[in-house]
């Protein structure tokens, strides 16, 4: 059993978790917004990659708890109290499970478990969890159930090793402080058993780090809203500079214009979307957000398919299209997709972005081929949405010089295949010319 | 709606630009000062549009030219400010100016509705 990365007196060592497909990006906002930070490698055992989660070691102190109130990428935090390699954990194959085999692999992790300092790591945790809760202290008695999650083959179930880690950890803890609650619960000891990897975590914060900060209620939320995390990763992504006209389509109870504006100080931010009863929500949510007294968003009632706007007007249009089955159908978005894309085309003004979060891929890629003189499309990152495979596209407008250069390229292409086909020609003869050559001396010389 | 988002509408039918703005009910928003913000978007305005709109507000003071060193001009991104940010259109409406099209688009509760109907997609599609 080896020792990875743990907390310690001086150092906090956290693991978030992060959308999946946006782990680099969000490696990128942790060491920008803590610059004193180390971010740990995702990769572990058997060459796994640890995917929806990062790992990073920062100084304990007051600067780093304010730092991370301000993160946005970041969902849920949890406080390393362990991390520990234990060789031969995980399995590749369904071997036969012996009752002797199960009973080692479990007493391997408890003692794992039973090997975390719990006084410094419950000191720790206090700190981020009165900060993330606003509040002073913690109650006398602290409420605190075990959640184990694993990812590969072992040769023990989920419960059990539960089971067998609450048992373990009841006998480390002080007994008239702690108690065992599986709901109401303050303290949730998290154990994440990653292949051959065990981290033994404290949730310090359980729902989405920016959702505090956003302010949006539940009822101003609707189904299929943006989570803010999605929604900061595209607008880096859309690199928007100052001053420039942002533009999201369908902004539904507006998310992106909020996480936005917060971020782009010096932006105009627009709304569109066809459902009014969403425009007069995403209202609320600007109010309830705080964004009105800093750079308001203004919101239209408009089809994508009919933009109200000038042309080349628009610098960046990013949107979380319909897709998937709560809104719309994949046979509707064949209809609108075309109609949006040659809206985009015209409206994007020549350094435009186009940020759009879509599973329909190949439906995207034909309307960007279909509009090829204007767009190309140049990036696309996967991300799991909900539980689907969605993917973050970049599309860009195409500079003055290439559309002329599209436009005479009909003729040059021509003149080129001319050119290519009279040398092969020419290639031919001198090929034929040398071989009758040859042939001529091959007959000389067998003569 | 604010005077800044007008200044980028157009008629969905004809195209024509800007629209006039007939204001029933309009506010006045407080917002923070953010010159730097102003200095962006002077580059990005259509003067005349601006003009237009204010006009239609019946706001007086603007100059007929916007001056050559504005960006230094303390006083003058001061009352841009209030123009373009402060000034929301409640209700009222938004009036194609071309004659011969003539639409005229709502403004409730501060969203204007820029959809078209049904069968004036058709004309337009033909």
């Amino acid at each position: 059993m080896t020792e990875l990365h743990t907390t310690s007196e001086d150092d906090l060592m956290l693991m978030g978790t992060v959308v999946t497909g946006f782990e680099d990006s969000s490696r990128n906002e942790v060491k920008k917004q803590l610059p004193n930070c180390s971010l740990c490698e995702n990769f572990f055992s058997q060459q796994q990659k640890l995917q929806g989660r990062i790992l990073f070691k920062t100084p304990r102190n007051v600067e780093t708890k304010n730092k991370l109130m301000q993160l946005w990428s970041l969902e849920k935090l949890y406080v390393v109290c362990g991390s520990y390699t234990i060789p031969g954990l995980s399995t590749t194959s369904n071997n036969e499970v012996t009752d002797k085999i199960k009973a080692h692999n479990i007493e391997l992790v408890t003692n794992a478990v039973r090997s975390v300092d719990w006084n410094l790591s419950f000191s720790a945790w206090r700190e981020l969890y009165c900060t993330f809760n606003d509040i002073q202290q913690t109650p006398d008695v602290i409420k605190w159930r075990v959640t184990v999650r694993r990812a590969g083959v072992h040769y023990f179930k989920t419960e059990e090793i539960t089971i067998a880690c609450v048992n373990s950890i009841n006998l480390e803890i002080p007994g008239n402080t702690f108690d065992v609650s599986l709901k109401d619960y303050q303290l949730e000891i998290f154990i994440y058993i990653f292949f051959d990897t065990v981290f033994v975590c404290l949730t310090a914060c359980d729902d989405s780090l920016c959702l505090r900060r956003i302010q949006q209620r539940q009822d101003i939320l609707n189904g299929t809203s943006l989570r803010p995390s999605i929604a900061y990763n595209m607008a880096s992504m859309a690199q928007i500079q100052p001053g420039e006209v942002v533009l999201d389509l369908c902004c539904g109870t507006g998310t992106l214009p909020v996480v936005i504006s917060q971020l782009c100080s010096s932006n105009i931010v627009l709304g569109v979307d066809l459902d009014l009863d969403q425009l007069q929500r995403s209202m609320k949510n600007f109010e309830a957000s705080n964004v009105s007294t800093l750079n308001p968003p203004d919101v239209l009632l408009s089809d994508f398919g009919a933009l109200p706007f000038k042309s080349n007007s628009v610098d960046v249009i990013i949107s979380n299209l319909p897709f998937g089955k709560q809104i719309g159908t994949h046979s509707q978005n064949k209809k609108i997709y075309p109609a949006l894309f040659s809206e985009v085309a015209r409206v994007l003004t020549q350094t435009g972005r186009v940020i759009f979060l879509t599973t329909e891929t190949r439906l995207i890629s034909q309307c960007v081929k279909n509009n090829k003189q204007f767009l190309w499309l140049r990036d696309r990152t996967s991300v799991c949405v909900g539980g689907l495979d969605a993917w973050v596209h970049v599309i860009c407008k195409k500079s003055q010089r290439s559309l002329e250069k599209w436009r005479i390229g009909g003729e040059r292409i021509k003149r080129v295949t001319e050119i290519r086909e009279k040398l092969r020609r020419e290639e031919d003869l001198n090929r034929l010319k040398q071989e009758s050559n040859s042939s001529d001396n091959d007959i000389n010389s067998t003569e | 709606m604010r005077i800044l988002t007008h200044n980028m509408l157009c008629c969905l039918k004809c195209d024509s630009f800007p629209l006039k703005i007939v204001a029933v009910n309009k506010e006045q928003d407080e917002q923070d000062e953010n010159p730097e913000f102003i200095k962006h978007m002077l580059d990005r305005l259509d003067y005349d549009a601006l003009k237009s709109a204010a006009k239609d507000l019946s706001i007086e003071g603007l100059p007929d030219a916007l001056p050559e060193n504005v960006a230094e001009n303390q006083a003058a991104l001061t009352s841009l400010h209030k123009l373009l940010l402060e000034v929301v259109v409640k209700d009222g409406e938004l009036q194609c100016t071309n004659p011969a099209c003539n639409r005229s688009y709502p403004i409730k509760q501060g969203i204007p509705n820029m959809v078209l109907r049904e069968d004036e997609v058709k004309i337009k599609a033909v």
